[in-house]
C-alpha cells in the first residue's frame, strides 16, 4: 500500500544544537507507526516539524502533494491532525466548546458522537480543568480526532495515565486506526501501548534515524538496546 | 450616601469599559498597551468634533468606528510584532504611541479644554430617594452595562468569541486547530480600541476633554487590571466597581487621601494576592 503521508529528510536545528537530522518516515492508511527513542531523541521535534508547528528542514507530502509550505491550520482542514504533549490546552473552555472549535477548524465533525465514543459525553459541558486527568487526555485526543482526519500525529497521548487508563486509550487507538482508515504516527514512551498497537516502529536517537521495522524485530535490535540502555548486555 | 454609591457606580462603569479594552488586547497579544488611554482621549476628541456638527449619537458612532480602525492599524503595524517580546519593549513602544497621539491631538484640537453637553434627552435630573441625580450619569451606567454585556455575550456564546478565547489561551495551538489567528488579532485590538474610544465620548459630557485625559485615566485602568488580575474580565469588573466606590467615598470621607486610595488598594491586593482577584498564578 502506498504512503498517504511522507516525510523526507526532516531536520531542525536550535542555534548550534541539532535536534533532528535527515529523518525519513512514511505513514500508511490503517496502520499505526510508532516513533520511539530515549529522551532527547527528537520525537516531539519530528511531530512539530511534520505538522508545520515548527519550521525546519526537509519536505512533507500528503496524498502525493507537497504540503511543506502549507500553514498548520490549512493542514488541519486538509486532514492532517495532531495532538500535543501537554494536556488541557484550553483549561477554561468547556469540552463542548473545544470540540466545536476543532470541528470548525477541521471543516465539520460530529462532536456528540465522538464524545460518546470516547466516554466524554457526560462531561461535555464541563470545563477541561474540572475533569480528571485521564479525561483531559481523552479531550486532547478528541481534539485531534474531530472531523475524522486522514493522518493523526499523536505526541505521547498516554503520558501520565494509569495502566488501566492506558489500556482504554490503546483500545480506542486500535479501533480508530482499524475503522477510520486513518494513518497514525504514535510518539509514546509507554512500551506496553507501543508494542500492543503499532504495526511498524521507527527508532530515533540523538535526533537521527536509528532503525525501522516490525515491533518484534525492533525490540531485539542491538542498536536499539544500546540506544536505550547504553549496552547490548 | 446613596448618591455617593451611584457616583461610584458611574465611575466604576466607565473604568470597566475602558479596562475591558485593555484586558482584551492583553489577553490575546500579551501586550500591556500604554497607548490605551490615548485611544480613549482620541475617541473623546473625534466624538466631540462629530457631535458638535451632527449630534451626540453621530459622535458616538464616529468615535467607535474611527477608533476601531485605529486599533486595526495598530495591531497590523505594531502589536503583531510586539507579541512575545519582552514587556519592557512593549511598554516603551506603546508609551511612545501614547506620546505621539497626544501630540497629534494638541496639533489638531489645541491644548485647551473642551466641553460637550449631554444630548437634550439626557440633559436633566431625576430624583432618587429625594436626591437629584443627573440622567446622563444613569445613561453612562446603562451604556456601560450594554457594552460590557454585549462583549460578555459575544465572548461566551459567539463563534468568533470562542475563537478569541481559544487564541487568548494559546494562539499557536488555536491556529493548529484551524482558527485563523491572523484575522483574530486585528479584530480584537480593533474592538479593544473601539471600547476605549466609546468610553472617551461617553465620558466627555461627564468629565472635561483635554489632551492629558488619557494619561490620567490610564493609570486607574491599569490599577483595575492589576487588582482584577491581568487578562480577566470578571476580575476587572469587580475591581472597577470597587475602585469606583473607593474614589467616590474617598473624595467625600477622606479628601486628603482620595488620590492615594486606589494605589493603597492595589498595594494591598498585590501583597495578599499578587495574581489579582481573578488572576491565576504563574
Amino acid at each position: 500500500m502506498s504512503a498517504i503521508f511522507r516525510c523526507e529528510g526532516l531536520g531542525k536545528q536550535y542555534g548550534g544544537v541539532v535536534a533532528l537530522q535527515g529523518v525519513d518516515l512514511e505513514l500508511e492508511v490503517g496502520k499505526v507507526h510508532g516513533l520511539i527513542g530515549p529522551n532527547g531523541a527528537g520525537k516531539s521535534t519530528f511531530i512539530d516539524v511534520a505538522s508545520g508547528r515548527t519550521a525546519g528542514f526537509g519536505r512533507v507530502h500528503f496524498q502525493g502533494r507537497d504540503i511543506t509550505a502549507v500553514a498548520p491550520g490549512e493542514r488541519r482542514r486538509m486532514g492532517v491532525s495532531r495532538s500535543f504533549q501537554r494536556t488541557s490546552i484550553f483549561p477554561a473552555l468547556t469540552i463542548r466548546d473545544q470540540l466545536d472549535l476543532a470541528a470548525h477548524g477541521a471543516g465539520g465533525g460530529d462532536v456528540e458522537a465522538l464524545a460518546a465514543m470516547l466516554g466524554l459525553d457526560r462531561v461535555l459541558d464541563r470545563r477541561a480543568e474540572e475533569v480528571s486527568y485521564g479525561q483531559q487526555r481523552l479531550v486532547d485526543l478528541a481534539l485531534a480526532l474531530v472531523g475524522a482526519p486522514k493522518v493523526l500525529l499523536l505526541d505521547e497521548p498516554a503520558a501520565g495515565l494509569s495502566v488501566a487508563e492506558s489500556e482504554v486509550l490503546a483500545t480506542h487507538l486500535e479501533e480508530i486506526s482499524a475503522q477510520w482508515n486513518v494513518a497514525v504516527l504514535l510518539v509514546e514512551h509507554d512500551m506496553d501501548v507501543v508494542f500492543r498497537i503499532c504495526h511498524v516502529l521507527t527508532v530515533l536517537a540523538s535526533g537521527r534515524f536509528l532503525v525501522s521495522g516490525p515491533p518484534s524485530e525492533v525490540r531485539t535490535d542491538p542498536a536499539v538496546i544500546r540506544a536505550y540502555f547504553g549496552s547490548t548486555a | 450616601m446613596l448618591i455617593n454609591a451611584l457616583n461610584g457606580l458611574v465611575y466604576g462603569s466607565l473604568l470597566f469599559v475602558l479596562s475591558a479594552g485593555l484586558v482584551l488586547v492583553y489577553g490575546l497579544r500579551r501586550v500591556v498597551n500604554f497607548a490605551h488611554g490615548a485611544l480613549y482621549m482620541l475617541g473623546a476628541y473625534i466624538g466631540w468634533s462629530v457631535a458638535t456638527l451632527y449630534g451626540f449619537a453621530a459622535g458616538v458612532v464616529a468615535a467607535g468606528v474611527a477608533l476601531a480602525a485605529v486599533g486595526v492599524v495598530l495591531d497590523l503595524v505594531l502589536f503583531r510584532r510586539l507579541a512575545g517580546r519582552q514587556p519592557l519593549i512593549t511598554v516603551i513602544v506603546t508609551f511612545g504611541v501614547l506620546l505621539i497621539l497626544e501630540d497629534v491631538v494638541r496639533s489638531v484640537w489645541g491644548t485647551g479644554n473642551r466641553a460637550l453637553d449631554p444630548p437634550a434627552a439626557l440633559d436633566g435630573v431625576v430624583e432618587i430617594f429625594g436626591a437629584p441625580f443627573p440622567v446622563y450619569r444613569l445613561f453612562i451606567v446603562a451604556a456601560s452595562a450594554a457594552m460590557a454585556g454585549g462583549l460578555a455575550a459575544w465572548l461566551r456564546w459567539g463563534r468568533t468569541g470562542l475563537f478569541v478565547r481559544a487564541a487568548s489561551h494559546d494562539a499557536s495551538v488555536a491556529a493548529m486547530c484551524g482558527v485563523r489567528t491572523a484575522a483574530i488579532g486585528p479584530m480584537v485590538v480593533g474592538l479593544g480600541a473601539a471600547f476605549a474610544g466609546l468610553s472617551g465620548i461617553v465620558a466627555a459630557p461627564f468629565l472635561s476633554i483635554h489632551p492629558s485625559m488619557g494619561s490620567e485615566i490610564l493609570v486607574l485602568s491599569f490599577v483595575v487590571s492589576v487588582i482584577g488580575g491581568l487578562g480577566s474580565f470578571a476580575g476587572a469588573f469587580v475591581a472597577a466597581m470597587l475602585l469606583g466606590q473607593v474614589q467616590s467615598f474617598g473624595t467625600v470621607l477622606l479628601p486628603e487621601l482620595a488620590a492615594l486610595l486606589p494605589f493603597l488598594l492595589m498595594a494591598g491586593v498585590l501583597i495578599f494576592r499578587p495574581q489579582g482577584i481573578a488572576g491565576t498564578k504563574g
